[in-house]
């Protein structure tokens, strides 16, 4: 049996296969033919090499067409060391090792790039790359609008990229997750628990991320520049107006009066033991199948009342028909991710292509208005068809983009003019991103960096599998046992301190020293105590304190060495990530590459020196296995910049490494405080 | 998301796309968000033209130390006592020299600085919980989801700039990672975050290990080894980087970095202020205002005190009673006071009802906040609550109206239309009005 691939495939021909958008199909803009691929029998998975190489080339087709018409000249292919750099930070997120280097130097093959590509994508250091782009789009973090634990949704994120699940469904799923947040396989509820409590926002925000339209205006009144309407954005919220966050522990009322009246009676912490548990295993998505919402009281058009019934309605495309009954959800997402939304596939192809090529073929990504030109329109039509004959499949799609030889040029010396469309003739200088500056560094530190995990929802699973079948009687038990114990922790601190009084004050009248010996061993044994008890009764206690599993190893003063991927999200405040710019993952898309002084502090004074070339660190170790002071140099450069040094730069640093024990440290610094380091060529 | 040098041109051109727009819309003039802000155009030898009315009002005070009281501080116990009534609790008021103003007798070194001090009574806030709250204090704005809005010290930077070349305009101390900080402005008018008053300016000096002939030999490596890229990559990126390694240098060497160094306060000094977090968080607030440091936020935790109000409140009012009346006599004796606005803020203030665990709750209908300093009048109170603290009687102050009075003070153009990155229009206290009778 033999038909067409699916990437040769008419537009046309995958639209009618789908219900909802065939119904006006001829709405969608019709682009281009794209260029004719080779036929073959389906798409494989994973997409053979020959199908990988005809997408890519008709994406360089398509890129030197626009060239031609400008008048511009393709830069050269940047050389195997720049390209093995730039691949390695773009697909996994850190520079490679110097064993990876090695093992790329010894491939001769004629297709050691492409296979570099496949086999990048396919690794775990990829899963925390992809994530960290997920996470910045997304706003994902580990406590979710400020109290609900996130690492549920964190941890799915993270499965779904590595299992390459298609992003059509990953988005549906998302849009259309239900039920308890912590059973198993559930992280997509953690979409809806990022904005808890603030359904309209969440509207706008499904609208920016997956339509790349800004319908956050209409929230309040008729967009002032764009066509959407104040009722436009309403009926797209009377989708998920039957959606909402619910955090209650299952008690029923009159438990919950006697335990009130317990907390006022005495001095045990009921309240916050049934929120806690009520935010575990209680917390979940619940849908109630509602088909309308009302518009709010200041409505000010005349076309409806204010408080007026709304019935959900698409905000373009043809009407959908919504059952009365059951979750209108339902057709919303297939209606969101069916692949002839003309802006569903064209956002993601525009912004994958953004990922890699580092400018998008429209900007801004998300700011979509009839009228927005791509900066090279076949090429656009081409990804976004592209996009659809994968399936969504971002791993194969980014396959063929890392495959291109347009990703593959030198660098650009000229810095592209702001405002001026781009025309892919180079690559662009950038400078790295947090993540990618943090991770690269600690692949200089920590063996294995890729496999070092944080902290995961296993645990918070597991207590939630545990009790969540109990009823309201074994509920109001746990509750009252767990209080009991705090209270009783309580008290054993109340304990302790009086002790650590009796023991500063015998210290002061300088008592004996047996006296103090004995306060002190008093003192460990109620910690002991206490802490035992913790670990052994508390439940709940139980399971926080018990992630993450495995310690990881800690920095001088930094915290766990883990990529940011495994870190907390938003890392704290102070942590090199956020002075890089890592996202605070309160905005959409809200990480920066913005120059500030405390970077070159954090580099020169900071983790460098304490953790990088500190004893112990991978480096350190590397040093002390090179032999001579030309093989350290050797070795820095390989590591540090991916490359070998010039035959002047080899003798200026063998010569300072010969020279002091310090030598090789101070080269090191140096490197890793150059432009050369910070910035992606 | 990648943010490369495509995302400078991503600000461009949605600024472009939203231009047309937006000036039909508004009929107003767009700010820059590129480049340095208003502060960075205006220092740029190119004149844009800013809409009539827009130019700032002359300042009161050119820096601001803010007091965050974190946790909701109960109005009833501190600056609005009801002695007498039901829902005074056991606290009792205090006279302070200033005519007719009473505090509580929690504060018993402010009660003597009164006249430094214009107490807001009528405060009322739409939030009554605590993020939400704190959000809107800072921000003036609702908290959202799709979009972060500036906090005032963004604001100052963006607007007015740095006065010290070298020292950061906006500084932190023991804030946390929910300060809205530059919300959506560009992220070098964010704060820089202290975590602790003690621990200084992260990084500023060198590793352990490494002396000055060291640390210049190996700069003079970098800048040797640096030198062929920058020509290579002759782009503004690179120079950025370049003049940022030059600053940090220069801020490692800078006499103005000992601004950071409580070390070099007497110990009297520090005793005097407390010897605790907020203590010390006051004093290098001072210190830093002096070095021409603009916005110093320090934060005092602890006031959500649902249980056994009445000993917390206690406690944590001794620790600001002492630092904030320190405060204002050194910042006085210094001269600084009169250019030094002193805020204090809160989310909310708690319930006149005394809950079962002799707790108040949250309450954001009626509580109050101070200013001092900077141009405004000390000894006045502005606006009245009941006779129970729980509803505002007279000269009611939402929170807009609260913040537009600290830029007004701050001479910020509190009608200057500013266009957020997607392309929403917002003005910096939203639509409130400065509280002009206490200058």
């Amino acid at each position: 049996m033999s038909h067409p691939t699916l990437l040769a495939m008419p537009l046309a021909v995958l639209l009618g296969a789908v219900g909802i958008w065939s119904v006006n199909a001829s709405s969608v803009p019709a682009p281009a033919p794209a260029p004719a691929l080779g036929a073959h029998e389906q798409i494989a998975s994973p997409l053979p090499a020959a199908e990988i190489a005809n997408a890519s080339h008709a994406i360089d087709q398509l890129v030197k067409a626009d060239l031609d018409r400008h008048n511009l000249k393709a830069a050269p292919l940047a050389g195997d060391e720049i390209f093995l750099r730039r691949v390695y930070l773009d697909i996994m997120g850190r520079i490679p090792t110097y064993a990876e280097i090695s093992a790329y130097s010894a491939d001769h093959s004629s297709r050691k790039r492409q296979e570099l590509v496949r086999t990048l994508l396919a690794s775990e250091g990829h899963v925390s790359r992809q994530f960290d782009w997920f996470a910045d789009l997304l706003r994902a973090q580990t406590r979710l609008s400020d109290r609900y634990a996130g690492q549920a949704y964190l941890d799915w994120l993270k499965q779904a990229i590595r299992e390459d699940k298609p992003y059509d469904k990953m988005v549906s799923e998302m849009l259309r997750a239900e039920g308890p947040a912590l059973e198993p396989g559930n992280g997509a509820t953690g979409y809806y628990l990022r904005d808890a409590g603030m359904p309209l926002d969440n509207m706008a925000n499904t609208v920016r991320v997956f339509l790349g339209t800004q319908l956050t205006c209409a929230q309040c009144h008729n967009h002032p520049n764009d066509k959407w309407t104040r009722q436009d954005f309403f009926a797209m919220a009377a989708f998920t107006n039957g959606t909402s966050v619910q955090a209650k522990l299952n008690i029923g009322k009159g438990n919950m009066q006697e335990l009130r009246k317990l907390e006022k009676d005495g001095s045990a912490d009921l309240k916050n033991v049934v929120r806690q548990l009520g935010q575990t295993l209680g917390l979940k998505v619940q849908n109630n199948d509602q088909t309308s919402i009302k518009l709010p009281a200041d409505y000010q058009y005349p076309d409806a009342k204010p408080g007026a019934p709304l019935r959900p309605h698409v905000m373009f495309g043809a009407a959908l028909p919504v059952p009365a009954k059951g979750d209108p959800r339902d057709v919303y997402a297939a209606w969101m991710t069916a692949p002839e939304n003309p802006r569903f596939t064209l956002v993601i192809a525009n912004r994958m292509w953004k990922e890699a090529m580092g400018i998008g073929l429209i900007e801004p990504v998300d700011h979509l208005m009839d009228d927005s030109v791509a900066s090279n329109p076949e090429l656009m039509d081409y990804l976004t068809r592209l996009m659809i004959g994968v399936k969504f499949d971002l791993r194969k799609f980014q396959e063929i983009l890392y495959s291109t030889e347009t990703y593959q040029r030198a660098a650009t010396k000229e810095e592209p003019a702001a405002g001026e469309p781009w025309r892919y003739q180079a690559a662009v200088l950038h400078r790295m991103t947090a993540e990618q500056t943090w991770d690269s560094l600690l692949t200089l530190v920590v063996p294995d960096l890729d496999q070092q995990k944080g902290a995961d929802a296993q645990a918070m699973i597991a207590f939630y599998q545990d009790n969540k079948d109990k009823g309201p009687d074994d509920l109001v038990a746990m509750v009252k046992d767990i209080a009991g114990f705090r209270g009783k922790g309580k008290e054993l601190q109340q304990e302790f301190q009086e002790l650590r009084a009796q023991l500063d004050k015998a210290r002061a009248d300088k008592a004996a020293p047996d006296v103090m010996k004995q306060l002190q061993e008093k003192m460990r044994a109620l910690g002991e105590q206490r802490k035992g008890m913790e670990m052994e009764a508390d439940p709940y206690k139980k399971f926080i304190k018990s992630i993450p599993k495995k310690k990881a190893a800690e920095g001088k003063g930094v915290g766990p060495l883990l990529r940011a991927s495994e870190l907390p999200s938003p890392a704290p405040g102070n942590h090199l990530l956020r002075t890089f710019g890592q996202s605070d993952r309160e905005m959409i898309d809200n990480s920066t590459d913005s120059p500030a002084v405390t970077q070159a502090l954090g580099l020169l004074n900071g983790f460098v020196d304490s953790d990088v070339l500190g004893k112990g660190s991978l480096l350190a170790e590397a040093m002390a296995k090179a032999p001579g002071a030309e093989e350290k140099a050797r070795v820095l450069f390989l590591t540090i910049l991916t490359r070998q040094p010039s035959a002047h730069e080899l003798a200026v640093t063998s010569t300072e490494i010969g020279a002091s024990k310090d030598g090789w440290a101070n080269i090191a610094w140096c490197l890793l405080n150059s432009h050369e380091f910070l910035f992606v060529q | 998301m990648l943010n490369r040098t495509a995302n400078r041109l991503d600000e461009l051109s949605r600024r472009e796309i939203l231009l047309s727009g937006a000036r039909a819309f508004l009929g107003v003039s767009l700010l820059p968000l590129l480049g340095g802000g208003l502060a960075g155009s205006l220092a740029a030898d190119e004149p844009r033209a800013l809409a009539a009315g827009a130019l700032p009002r002359r300042p009161t005070a050119r820096n601001c130390i803010y007091l965050y009281m974190a946790g909701g501080m109960s109005h009833l116990d501190t600056f609005d006592p009801k002695p007498g009534a039901d829902t005074a609790g056991p606290v009792t008021a205090i006279s302070s020299n200033a005519t007719g103003i009473q505090l509580s007798e929690y504060l018993p070194r402010l009660a003597k600085n009164a006249n430094h001090l214009a107490v807001v009574r009528g405060m009322s806030s739409t939030q009554g919980a605590h993020e939400p709250g704190e959000y809107l204090m800072h921000t003036s704005f609702a908290q959202r989801g799709t979009i972060r809005h500036p906090a005032m010290g963004a604001w100052l930077g963006y607007f007015s700039g740095r006065t010290n070349p070298t020292l950061p305009m906006n500084i932190t101390i023991g804030a946390g990672s929910r300060h809205p900080g530059a919300g959506y402005l560009e992220s070098k008018f964010a704060p820089l975050p202290l975590g602790n008053a003690q621990s200084g300016l992260q990084h500023s000096a060198r590793s352990p290990g490494v002396d000055q002939a060291q640390f210049d030999r190996r700069m003079g490596l970098v800048d040797s080894f640096n030198h062929g890229f920058e020509e290579r990559y002759d782009q503004k990126q690179v120079r950025a980087y370049k003049d940022l390694y030059g600053e940090a240098v220069t801020l490692m060497g800078s006499k103005d970095l000992a601004a950071f160094d409580l070390g070099q306060e007497p110990e009297a000094m520090k005793t005097a202020y407390g010897d605790n977090e907020f203590g010390h968080g006051c004093l290098l607030a001072r210190r830093l205002v002096e070095n021409d440091v603009r916005f110093v936020e320090v934060r005092l935790g602890g006031w959500d005190t649902h249980d056994d109000n009445f000993d917390r409140v206690q406690t944590r009012a001794a620790l600001l009673d002492q630092g904030l009346a320190t405060l204002l006599q050194d910042l006085s004796a210094r001269g600084l006071l009169e250019e030094t606005l002193v805020v204090l803020a809160t989310e909310f203030g708690r319930s006149p009802k005394i809950n079962g665990n002799n707790g108040r709750d949250h309450y954001p209908k009626a509580f109050s906040c101070l200013l001092a300093g900077g141009g405004i009048k000390g000894g006045q109170v502005h606006g009245t609550t009941d006779a129970t603290g729980a509803n505002v009687a007279e000269q009611k102050v939402e929170i807009p109206d609260f913040n537009a009075t600290i830029g007004y003070a701050l001479g910020l153009p509190l009608d200057q239309v500013v266009i957020s990155p997607v392309g929403r229009p917002f003005t910096l206290a939203d639509k409130g009005k400065p509280l002009t009778n206490l200058f």
